[in-house]
């Protein structure tokens, strides 16, 4: 769906059109889902971002201001799901330190990708998933990130060489 | 790798070919007979009489600083106009100025060969070269030191009556009149060279490399053998495994709109 028409659906919905909220949805339930799914890496979680990301964008108010929608479902999407992360390091900051040592390549057997991903830095695993699934540009990842375009461009494609080692090795 | 010398070899054979096409050109304008070709440059017509011999009566050509060439005639003031109208017809220039001469290129040519075959010439580490010097109607021999000037002056000059002028070489590197056609050669084959060099220098860094990486670790080499998967690949690959929320993620989101009784 090319920007226009997200406008449009963003502007009904503000205006309490369901319907449009519901194409809205099916536009963007899966890249959410995999985005949010992706940085947590916890299905529970995954969902209650999603269902979070998708009730902001309901109760959006009529001047909400949005010129991109699309950049704003993903910014938020990565937003929640960060906090969600910070709040879940201090209650688990043992566990935490468990899974930051998961985060190595030295053993790539029997992992699929998803899990490889899931095991990426976080920044790298914000970038790729943020082009890939929600389909940002660089342009706008490294205004979500606020970090430069060309250090989003460098780890991209540094994420993507990793992946490709992992699979050339399977 | 493979297309770096690929296009190194390209312009290798692109230079050395120009090389080999320009230098005919040269030596068969000077072998064609200088009245019956069309006219010529100031520069041209001096290539064509180096190689075909100068008329008798002319001391050299040479441009002049105002850009016009100057033909150096001997004994000018009896020189006929008819004369001087034939020489001017073998130049394309529109303007050509005459100067009188005491000694004709083939007088002071004939010296020149005379000095470099003498014998102190050749035993000699003094002496460095000789030449014609036609914008001054004599010899100059170039020497290396300012001590052996009186030497080679009192030398060259029982050759026979023509003025012959020794100075240090420095002064003929200054004063040098440039010939643009070996310029041009020395260039391209200068660039050929260079090239070469660097094809050298390439392809000691590519076996280096080679054989370096090649004994740290073997098993590269057999990595490398194999097909690369593209990045395009990598990414329709992730892009496969997008996942999809459970149809109770809508079911909850409805219900907090709708409320509990929805």
């Amino acid at each position: 769906m090319d920007s226009e028409s997200l406008k449009v659906l963003l502007n009904a919905v503000c205006r309490g059109d369901y319907n449009a909220f519901r194409l809205l949805y099916e536009e963007f339930k899966c890249p959410v889902y995999t985005v949010a799914l992706r940085l947590l890496n916890n299905r529970s979680d995954a969902e209650e971002v999603t269902q979070d990301v998708f009730l902001k964008l309901y109760y959006l108010p009529a001047d909400h201001g949005i010129e991109n929608l699309r950049a704003w479902v993903f910014a938020v999407t990565r937003n929640l799901a960060v906090d969600r992360i910070r709040s879940r390091k201090t209650v688990e900051s043992l566990d935490s330190s468990v899974v930051e040592n998961l985060y190595s390549f030295d053993d790539y057997s029997s992992l699929d990708l998803r899990e490889v991903i899931s095991r990426l830095p976080n920044r790298d695993r914000e970038i790729l998933v943020m082009h890939i699934y929600g389909g940002l540009r660089f342009r706008e990842i490294s205004d979500i990130l606020h970090i430069p375009l060309g250090t989003v461009l460098w780890r991209y494609r540094k994420t993507l060489t990793t992946l490709r080692n992992f699979m050339e090795d399977e | 790798m493979k297309r770096i010398f690929l296009i190194l070899a390209v312009i290798l054979l692109f230079f050395s070919s120009c090389a080999h096409e320009e230098k005919p050109n040269s030596e068969s304008n000077a072998s064609s007979d200088v009245e019956t070709l069309s006219p010529y440059t100031w520069d041209g017509l001096r290539l064509a009489w180096e190689y075909g011999g100068y008329p008798e009566d002319v001391g050299g050509i040479y441009l002049g600083e105002d850009g016009v060439p100057v033909i150096v005639l001997v004994d000018l003031i009896n020189v006929s106009q008819e004369r001087k109208n034939e020489l001017v017809a073998l130049l394309r220039e529109d303007s050509v100025a005459f100067r009188n001469g005491v000694y004709s290129y083939n007088e002071l040519d004939q010296v020149l060969n005379q000095i470099q075959i003498h014998p102190d010439s050749v035993a000699s580490s003094g002496f460095v070269s000789a030449m014609v010097d036609v914008v001054n109607n004599r010899v100059l021999v170039f020497v290396k030191s300012e001590e052996q000037i009186p030497h080679y002056q009192s030398l060259f000059c029982n050759i026979s009556d023509v003025e012959v002028s020794v100075v240090l070489h420095e002064v003929f590197l200054y004063n040098m009149n440039i010939d643009n056609t070996s310029v041009r050669y020395s260039f391209s084959e200068g660039l050929i060279f260079f090239l070469i060099g660097v094809l050298f220098c390439l392809m000691c860094v590519y076996f280096f490399r080679f054989h370096y990486f090649k004994k740290l670790c073997p098993d590269v080499w057999v990595r490398t053998l194999k097909p690369r998967i593209g990045l395009s690949f990598v990414v329709r690959k992730i892009r496969d495994c997008e996942d999809h929320p459970d149809d109770h993620v809508f079911s909850e989101i409805e219900r907090k709109i709708k409320g509990p009784g929805a």
